[in-house]
């Protein structure tokens, strides 16, 4: 039998989101360093980090109710 | 950073004639891909809702779904950004003087080359299958004498008139050119007589 607090979860979820961070600097560093400056360049890293920030501001929403803290029991 | 449609590393009086990318057909299709990938978890929901309730009421089912859910929907937004560097970074320019091809390989690998427009020797354009035929893109093969012999501009939107434009561009040159020569064996004649 396994126990474990359901925040253990939240670690691996953490590393997804790190090696997220790590390409999109890798992408705007070649957008911006080797790019052309334009409207659409803007554009698209506007609609990227509104897309970015809407799927965290939506998974906060809906994970924060969940109690993390809760033991769970594995067979 | 590089101004749009400025000519880098401009020659005095050199001027811009094309400044091409890909047909955005080619982004769009991509991006259509990642818009598909992106129904997946509502419709993976459903099936789950439907045919395993007990998974959505575990306390492990529900908070595991949603943070495999907002990975992907994250790496989705990645390859959304990325399809378009993909696409914005590789251009090709022409000018009255030279073509440049920029092309992005990858994250990590970029190539930069350049021709004088004497140096083309042959220059064709390839519009192969249905779609590259419905919207009206593809190739076109600059021949050239250069160490790298051969520059493709990739699907591009109408090839057969950049061939004509990039055609006219090196006859002119060398009208030019046979003009100019004519004028220093005129001129070196003349001096000699």
């Amino acid at each position: 039998m396994i126990e474990f607090p359901l925040y253990i979860i939240l670690i691996p979820f953490a590393l997804v989101v790190i090696l997220f961070i790590v390409f999109v600097f890798f992408n705007l560093y070649h957008l911006f360093g080797f790019g052309f400056l334009s409207f659409y360049s803007f554009l698209v890293t506007f609609l990227f980090l509104g897309l970015t920030v809407l799927i965290l501001f939506i998974t906060y929403k809906l994970a924060a109710p969940l109690d993390w803290m809760q033991i769970i029991t594995l067979p | 950073m590089l101004i749009e449609k400025q000519i880098p590393n401009r020659q005095k009086d050199e001027n811009l004639v094309l400044f091409l990318r890909r047909h955005p057909i080619i982004i769009f299709s991509r991006w259509a891909v990642y818009l598909f990938l992106g129904l997946i978890p509502p419709f993976f929901y459903y099936f789950i809702s439907i045919n395993y309730p007990d998974v959505l009421t575990h306390p492990l089912g529900y908070p595991v779904l949603l943070l495999l859910a907002c990975s992907l929907y994250l790496f989705i937004a990645l390859f959304f950004l990325n399809a378009f560097i993909d696409y914005y970074l590789d251009v090709w320019i022409v000018t009255d003087r030279r073509i440049i091809n920029i092309e992005q390989r990858g994250l990590f690998n970029r190539e930069i080359a350049e021709h004088t427009l004497e140096r083309v020797q042959d220059v064709s354009a390839l519009q192969k299958g249905i779609f590259q035929t419905f919207f009206s893109y593809g190739d076109v093969h600059v021949q050239t004498a250069g160490e790298i012999q051969r520059f493709i501009f990739r699907q591009i939107d109408n090839p057969f008139e950049v061939v004509r434009v990039l055609n006219n561009l090196i006859h002119k040159h060398e009208a030019e050119f046979d003009n100019r020569l004519f004028e220093t064996i005129k001129d070196n004649k003349t001096e000699a007589e």
